[in-house]
């Protein structure tokens, strides 16, 4: 059976892409169909409840609920892929050094990652946020960073397991370059578990983004993103239930649906995992 | 006696062990200790012995995977680290297991085209032409190039693994029991492929195994390994007639149906090998050798002569005899 045809028929993935791919395209297009100037306040129209106007009620400062979580999904995606491809980058660098060239290096790297990973991630991001200040490009590296101990631990120790083998011995007594073995021969066999690790670490990115935005680190205002509006609607959820409700089912259902992309990748790609579970 | 190819001088390969927190040095284990031989070219040199006596080590330090300790390795004369790349491209080694010797990410033609590709200087349509004329020598049809390894049965394996070595025109290949994982219908096939083209281009095998039938078939002379050390080296004719040393007789001892065929007296091993960490003083045999004596104990035995290219490393050479 080929790929295509086992994920399609994995119902996880089926439902991943349901809501990830309507999501991707109207980040894409959002700026084009929104009926509304997200940014602009209207003091007469706040705290609406839904209606023909406005499909989702207005914010304490009047403006379209809709509108705002439309454009605050691309600062929330881009910062999630953006902070999980950093991370998979300098994991999969590190951890494929470590485990291939190992000794002193090795250990040092290995215990730096440890070292990373003694933190809570939302007070090293709280820690990182203060000391750069916010902003978009910073939320993506507070990502990166956070999350490429897990990349290194798994290209890490999957690279302890190859560098013994066999076909990896043949390309030493060729007298392959450490590179070309590392880039080569070793990277496409590790890349299945890298995969996987990229779509949790996707879902825990924009978790992470919406916790920082939630508590005003995030995305800076006036500017929109989902935690952020969360993060307003705490102080009406007795009056006004809408303007919570929205933001936080769709936080829900993108992160669900993300987790599950990565348990559908796990089942295809890594057979033998699931298996032990 | 033809040229020599390959020599070996008083090879040792110690690995630390360590153990326990902070990873205390323990010891050594002496995987191979003190191992001379010579590969002539042309000639197949058998290495026989029990799993753990340092065989695969001794193929990994002579093609450099691991550093040695001491002792020379000879290359046509050279010492192998001082070889260049295109000299050191001319010992090659044919792998035990066929599913993990082949990158499973890697089509067949990658694979075959590998050598090509780090050695460089090659153009795309003569690695084509190199890769399609190997697959041909090994018995394969050029469809198999577009394959995946884990769509391949363990002989096309190792035929693949064999067109592999045959890149960039070897001189000495190391066969580390190129045939013990494969199924007995397939072993000959491969063993007669690993002679033809032995034939052909002129080859000079180290031939690992267990499997002293295999042995016998493929190889001129044979070395007999025990916890690190050769034992016992001869033409294979004669070790099979005439083994003189009682680990060789075992091992003869062992082979299935073969006790009422011997010339000696059967010998029954108890007991596991001992541990290379802290091998027997003198002798390494004598805790499992029933004709052990006091001599055996203090003394370590030198490979002597005892007929025409027999070496045999025992004290009571002089008393077994027959």
């Amino acid at each position: 059976m080929n790929l295509l045809q086992q994920f399609s028929g994995n119902k996880k993935f089926v439902f991943s892409v349901m809501v990830l791919l309507p999501l991707i395209v109207i980040a894409l297009f959002g700026p084009l169909i929104i009926r509304h100037d997200p940014l602009e306040m209207n003091t007469k129209r706040v705290l609406e409840p839904p209606s023909t106007d406005f499909l989702l009620g207005t914010d304490e400062y009047g403006r379209c609920i809709l509108c705002r979580m439309i454009i605050g999904i691309r600062p929330t995606l881009f910062v999630a892929f953006g902070g999980a491809a950093v991370a998979m980058m300098a994991g999969s660098t590190l951890g494929l050094t470590a485990g291939y060239i190992g000794g002193k290096l090795g250990n040092v790297i290995m215990r730096a990652i440890d070292i990373v990973l003694c933190f809570p991630p939302i007070l090293l991001a709280m820690l990182v946020v203060g000391l750069w200040g916010t902003g978009i490009i910073n939320l993506l590296l507070v990502i990166g960073i956070l999350y490429t101990p897990h990349f290194c631990r798994i290209a890490y120790s999957t690279t302890l397991k190859l560098r013994k083998a066999e076909f990896v011995e043949n390309q030493r007594i060729l007298g392959a370059s450490t590179l070309r073995i590392v880039g080569k021969t070793l990277f496409p066999n590790i890349l299945s578990p890298l995969i996987i690790q990229f779509s949790i670490t996707v879902a825990n990115g924009i978790l992470l983004e919406s916790g920082l935005s939630f508590l005003g680190l995030g995305v800076p205002p006036p500017h929109p993103s989902w935690g952020q509006m969360i993060g307003k609607a705490k102080n009406h959820i007795v009056t006004h239930k809408h303007y919570m409700f929205f933001p936080s089912l769709c936080l829900c259902l993108t992160i669900l649906a993300t987790n599950l992309m990565g348990d559908a990748l796990r089942d295809v790609l890594d057979p033998k995992l699931k298996e032990s579970h | 006696m033809t040229e020599v190819l390959l020599e070996v001088k008083e090879l040792k390969k110690y690995f630390p062990v360590a153990q326990g927190m902070f990873y205390r040095r323990k010891g050594v284990i002496r995987a191979v200790d003190g191992v001379s031989f010579q590969v002539h070219r042309g000639e197949t040199l058998g290495l026989v012995g029990e799993s753990g006596c340092g065989k695969s080590t001794l193929s990994r330090v002579i093609l450099q995977l691991f550093p040695r300790d001491a002792g020379e390795i000879r290359y046509r004369g050279r010492d192998v680290e001082e070889l260049d790349r295109s000299q050191r491209s001319k010992l090659r080694m044919v792998f035990q297991n066929p599913y993990g010797s082949l990158n499973p990410k890697e089509k067949v033609f990658s694979a075959i085209a590998e050598p090509y590709r780090i050695a460089g200087g090659y153009s795309r349509q003569q690695i084509e032409e190199e890769v399609l004329h190997l697959l041909g020598l090994v018995g394969l049809s050029p469809a198999h190039a577009r394959r995946y390894p884990h769509e391949l049965s363990g002989g096309q394996r190792q035929r693949i693994a064999i067109a592999r070595v045959l890149a960039l025109e070897p001189e000495f290949i190391i066969c580390d029991e190129p045939v013990s994982a494969l199924d007995v219908s397939i072993q000959a096939q491969i063993l007669n492929l690993l002679k033809d083209i032995q034939e052909e281009f002129g080859l000079t095998y180290l031939f690992i195994s267990h499997d002293l039938a295999v042995v016998k078939y493929i190889c001129d002379r044979i070395a007999v390994m025990y916890l690190g050390k050769i034992m016992e080296i001869a033409p294979a004719r004669a070790l099979y007639a005439k083994p003189k040393h009682p680990y060789t007789r075992a091992l003869l001892s062992a082979v299935p149906g073969a006790a009422d065929q011997l010339s000696f007296e059967r010998i029954v091993l108890e007991g596991d090998t001992p541990n290379a960490i802290d091998p027997p003083s003198g002798c390494r045999f004598r805790t499992r050798c029933p004709y052990a004596e006091e001599v055996c104990a203090h003394e370590e035995p030198d490979l002597t002569s005892c007929g025409t290219e027999h070496f045999s490393a025992c004290h009571l050479l002089h008393k077994l005899a027959g």
